[in-house]
């Protein structure tokens, strides 16, 4: 494999090059990825997964996740999962301890390529103890590329799942638009006319005001009246939005739906015409399935 | 304060209302928005 890249724009280091020299991706046997993050992350990683599986077709795909986070994991992607404790399985109110970590990390086996997309502490400990030989880093700060053997920076400008897929690219990957997430088996579309508000974030700060949700709720069940508007429902307890559907249920084209376990509810999104939200979780998830934002 | 350039594929079928000052967008923009993308996806 040569090495596709300028050096101001990537980074690699002589240990890398010398190791691509003679390899091939169908040599490339073992890799893993790290990406311990919540479900909108997932779904930001899955083109990128696809992509490896077909640039490196004899790779056994390792992902390394957080159990506190596994709702939405890209299982179908990959071939095993690592699993990290942040949290202590017997008791969730305490952290675990750095000698648990560790003894964790290590039952991660030895890897050719180890892929760290997490950048925290935690996952360049998993990336330095995996012993792969080759390390490649996707981090914010330029600083950290020095912990990997090969590294892409993550932009703010461009969207995460084609920029995650630059570090494939280095290694002379060619990727064509549109993006591939591999649902369209999975959840068809079968659009049908009803429009999805989703009013809430991971921080109070991060929503927009329920106030203009009404109002925008009220001007478009006027200007589609033929079809639903859905105020829909998450799993966390502020999440449930009655103050928001009870100023609205008089309008019989405006309707309350519950939480849905996961295939439900990313078929009932790849179903929807429309689905308006700034969480973004939510809004991933809906990209994922090809929906309209 | 996370950007909205990450998150927002640029291919047509999807918008990102926000200002560039961070404020919280107004609701004509967010109304304007959605109905350019309603009417744009599913013209008959």
């Amino acid at each position: 494999m040569r090495l596709n890249f300028r050096p101001v724009s990537a980074f690699a280091s002589k240990k890398a090059k010398v190791y691509l020299k003679d390899k091939n991706p169908e040599d490339i046997k073992n890799i893993a990825v790290i990406r311990h993050a919540a479900i909108g992350d997932f779904m930001n990683i899955r083109p990128f997964l696809i992509g490896m599986r077909e640039f490196f077709p004899n790779a056994k795909i390792t992902l390394s996740v957080n159990s506190s986070a596994v709702y939405g994991l890209p299982q179908d992607l990959v071939d095993e999962i690592h699993v990290m404790d942040k949290v202590c399985p017997k008791d969730k109110s305490k952290k675990t301890g750095l000698f648990y970590r560790i003894r964790q990390a290590k039952t991660l086996k030895q890897q050719d390529i180890i892929f760290d997309l997490t950048d925290s502490t935690l996952s360049l400990w998993i990336t330095f103890l995996s012993g792969a030989k080759l390390k490649v880093g996707y981090p914010y700060r330029s600083i950290r590329r020095y912990f990997y053997d090969m590294a892409t920076l993550r932009s703010e400008y461009v969207l995460e799942a084609d920029s995650v897929q630059h570090m494939l690219n280095m290694l002379g990957y060619k990727n064509n638009a549109p993006l591939r997430y591999g649902f369209e088996e999975k959840y068809p579309k079968n659009v049908v006319n009803q429009i999805v508000y989703f009013a809430g974030a991971s921080a109070n700060f991060k929503c927009w005001e329920q106030e203009k949700f009404k109002s925008l709720i009220e001007k478009l069940s006027d200007r589609y009246p033929s079809d639903k508007h859905i105020i829909l429902q998450g799993v966390n307890a502020s999440e449930k939005f009655l103050d928001l559907y009870e100023s609205l249920k008089e309008r019989t084209n405006v309707l309350l739906q519950k939480a849905m376990p996961l295939d439900e509810a990313m078929q009932f999104l790849s179903n929807s015409k429309c689905v308006i939200a700034n969480d973004t979780g939510l809004r991933n998830m809906a990209i994922a399935v090809e929906n309209r934002q | 304060m996370t950007g909205a350039f990450r998150y927002w594929p640029r291919d047509g079928k999807h918008d990102c209302v926000f200002n560039p000052d961070h404020t919280s967008p107004n609701i004509e923009s967010v109304y304007l928005s959605t109905v350019a993308l309603i009417d744009k996806i599913y013209a008959k």
